[in-house]
């Protein structure tokens, strides 16, 4: 085995780690389309422009039927590395203890082994994350560098009250470029806007209004409704849900290639059922994604959402060429919004990015399904390189 | 398709923010700090870092300059940064890295020379080189981050950098502050901590601080500064040059990148070394400190001592009694400013590390290319053409 050399900075959030009293807030958008999925999926199996040089011994697939993306903001309030041979405080991969909010989107897809006798042709059902946002840098750091999810560093901004049980005003931001254009400058832009009222303690009925395979996938990403081998409460450590992920790294010279390529799955455990479990009425829920160029492809292909034609109005012209449908003037119709449209100036200071949150942009409401919030305990279970790509 | 050896195509997806090198900073602001290291423990760093496997089958070995036990503090204001490859003008219908605009940020790191030796006889004559370890790096954009750790090897941690003017007008102070653990105690959660300070009064000529006839200009002066003319920082070579204006300056460094195993990630799946280009051009506003006008000090939190331990001897850290949080300054023996472009290119792969990375995956090939950049052409002049 060959040690990783460990350095000052190198400290990361290593499997196995456990988080305790994480409160989540889950929403389901509808897919009414399947493009950004298979889109995903192509990523993923290295189709199209992206070939690989030999094939897994599986291929990610759409499943059958409605699909769904699972909107999900966990705040984990204390995480800590649990390998034995780590303890907190010791140097180097013992700096391990941190709390942190995650943002993420999940889909529920395919993963279908080819027949190799005498194994049969098997399918498992995965989850993928076209999108992790941390705002912890240590956090997006591991995800990349460990398994491989497609992490971003993010502002997440719970504002004042925003405790679980009462209102949610979250907001998320990153530092990008509006469009994409050689002219274009960094601004601190907003990504997404949540609101979530206080809810009510879920009654059974709540579960029952929902339709059968939706509840069934609920039950496999949250442990909401799931029932354990050995019955309906205590600890349901069996039920936990795996996410694939594609972990690859480029090489030095020839950015278009990679030094490393890996299809690698990680599992999440809930220690114990979800406790404290809320429901959300979906009238009450506002989630606004605000869109940037970063952000087209995952709003546009995933939730159908893009800027409306008639906000299509004075531009300059040197958009023109890149974006058909450019996202000036900012359009903030619809329902009341609590930010400024105002657009923060550049920071004065050469170097120092910005600060202020953009707001001028894009506002492109998603319309949710169900929202459920609820306290639990979970374990990063463990990764595995499920296939790593044999290099030319 | 071909590919090159040890390689795939990347897959890219749209939803990535980051932007591959090679990139070009036009109008950087750089304040500069010649600060004390310890060799011993720079050599211990070099051994774990650089010096990887058996030295006979690497064919090399780094070792620090006994002439120069100084490290580069280098605080680097970046205005506007931009992606300076060439490629295609869309990619999957999205414009180029080069065609997205530009960001800017903060950047604080230390460089500290590592001389690469050849340990073969040809080696010893065309692969000895020059370079430069940043044993620390800390950037203000996360994308920059992220870009620097997985395409280079850099270990850069995104922190925030706050930048003054010192004590009057025209001095200069940061703050470079970062997550970390106070203490390691068991129940302490990860917060964000000052790891160093720097207060200057203005650059010479001034009438504030110390008279500089009554301070060393230590290094300018000691027979260490004379050595510096051979590396890229020397700071009266740098002086001439600036005053030309037009003549570039190199700085050439190496890094370890490295890859964690996602089942074991204490485990590498990869390492490799990975030197890089910073070409600094039009040279302008440069300006020389008092160096005793220039104070450093750097918090030993806990988390934060095994950095400060590759540069500083340990003993100083670790006092034997409390308390032992503490701040420990660093001897500054020659600051300056200035305004310059550098170029970030020339990425290239000196060295493969043959790994064991587990059954089944016997993909890493050893490999190397540790000919130094001024044998490059007469190499290459000299090499089989491609078939």
């Amino acid at each position: 085995m060959t040690r990783y050399v460990e350095h000052g900075p190198t400290g990361l959030m290593a499997p196995p780690w456990k988080s305790k009293d994480t409160a989540s807030w889950l929403i389901v958008l509808p897919i009414d389309d399947d493009e950004g999925v298979v889109d995903y999926l192509e990523y993923l199996n290295g189709s199209n422009d992206q070939p690989a040089v030999d094939a897994a011994p599986f291929t990610y697939e759409l499943l059958e039927g409605q699909q769904y993306a699972f909107l999900t903001v966990t705040h984990h309030p204390h995480a800590v590395r649990t390998d034995p041979d780590s303890p907190p405080g010791s140097e180097l991969m013992g700096w391990n203890r941190m709390k942190f909010t995650e943002v993420s989107l999940s889909i529920r897809v395919g993963r279908r082994y080819k027949p190799v006798w005498p194994s049969p042709e098997r399918q498992d059902q995965v989850w993928v994350q076209p999108f992790v946002w941390y705002d912890n840098p240590t956090m997006v750091f591991s995800a990349r560098e460990i398994w491989g999810a497609p992490a971003e560093y993010m502002r997440i901004d719970r504002h004042e009250g925003a405790e679980f049980g009462k209102f949610l005003h979250l907001d998320t931001a990153y530092v990008g470029v509006e469009v994409y254009c050689p002219f274009s400058y960094n601004e601190l832009l907003a990504a997404l806007h949540l609101t979530i009222d206080a809810g009510a303690p879920m009654r059974p009925a709540h579960l029952q209004a929902v339709e059968r395979p939706l509840r069934s996938l609920l039950g496999q990403l949250t442990g909401i409704g799931a029932k354990s081998r050995r019955g309906a409460a205590g600890p349901i450590g069996e039920v936990a849900f795996e996410i694939d992920a594609l972990k690859e790294f480029r090489s030095a010279e020839n950015m278009q290639l990679a030094i490393y390529r890996a299809l690698v799955s990680s599992h999440l455990k809930w220690d114990h059922a979800p406790r404290e479990v809320r429901w959300h009425d979906p009238a009450k829920i506002a989630v606004d994604f605000m869109w940037s160029a970063g952000l087209n492809d995952l709003l546009r292909k995933f939730l159908r959402l893009a800027p409306p034609a008639e906000c299509d109005q004075k531009v300059p012209a040197v958009f023109d060429e890149f974006n058909p449908t450019p996202p000036r003037p900012a359009c903030h119709c619809g329902a009341p919004f609590p930010h400024s449209p105002d657009r923060p100036p550049p920071p004065t200071q050469p170097g120092k990015p910005p600060q202020h949150i953009c707001w001028d942009l894009y506002r492109l409401p998603a319309t949710p399904k169900l929202c459920f919030s609820y306290k639990a305990d979970l374990t990063f279970d463990e990764a595995k390189a499920k296939h790593v790509y044999q290099l030319a | 398709m071909m590919m090159p050896l040890g390689t795939v195509p990347y897959a890219q997806t749209t939803a990535s923010l980051e932007v591959a090198p090679p990139y070009h900073f036009p109008g950087v602001i750089v304040h500069g700090f010649v600060i004390d290291v310890s060799l011993k423990q720079v050599q211990k760093y070099y051994d774990s870092t650089f010096n990887l496997g058996d030295q006979k089958e690497r064919g090399f070995v780094y070792r620090t300059a006994p002439a120069w036990p100084y490290g580069l503090l280098l605080f680097a204001q970046y205005p506007r940064m931009l992606c300076a490859s060439r490629g295609p003008d869309l990619m999957r219908g999205i414009p180029s890295y080069a065609a997205r605009g530009s960001v800017c940020q903060n950047e604080v790191f230390l460089a500290i020379p590592a001389v690469r030796y050849g340990t073969t006889k040809i080696g010893a004559i065309l692969d000895t080189t020059v370079d430069w370890a940043l044993p620390f790096m800390v950037v203000e954009n996360a994308s920059s981050a992220s870009c620097g750790r997985e395409m280079i090897g850099l270990g850069k941690v995104l922190a925030d950098v706050e930048i003054g003017e010192g004590k009057a007008p025209g001095g200069f102070s940061a703050a470079v502050s970062f997550p970390g653990w106070k203490t390691g105690a068991e129940d302490e959660l990860q917060e964000p901590l000052e790891f160093v300070r720097i207060l200057t009064e203005p650059p010479m000529p001034t009438n504030f601080g110390k008279d500089p006839r009554t301070t060393p200009m230590g290094l300018l002066r000691t027979r260490a500064g004379s050595a510096l003319a051979e590396g890229w920082s020397s700071f009266i070579d740098l002086a001439e040059r600036a005053s030309l204006g037009t003549l570039p300056l190199d700085m050439r460094t190496v890094s370890l990148k490295q890859f964690r195993a996602a089942e074991d990630p204490e485990r590498a799946i990869f390492q490799s070394l990975v030197t890089c280009r910073s070409q600094y051009s039009d040279v302008s506003d440069f300006r020389v400190f008092n160096d005793g006008d220039v104070s450093i000090d750097f918090n030993t939190y806990a988390s934060f001592r095994p950095i400060l331990k590759i540069f500083i001897d340990p003993a100083k850290i670790d006092p034997p009694k409390p308390p032992h949080i503490s701040r420990i300054g660093v001897t500054c023996r020659a600051a300056y400013s200035m305004t310059s472009t550098i170029d970030f290119d020339e990425m290239r792969t000196i060295f493969i590390r043959p790994i064991d990375p587990g059954p089944g995956n016997a993909w890493a090939q050893p490999d190397s290319d540790l000919v130094a950049a001024w044998a490059r052409p007469w190499v290459g002049l000299f090499a089989k053409a491609p078939q």
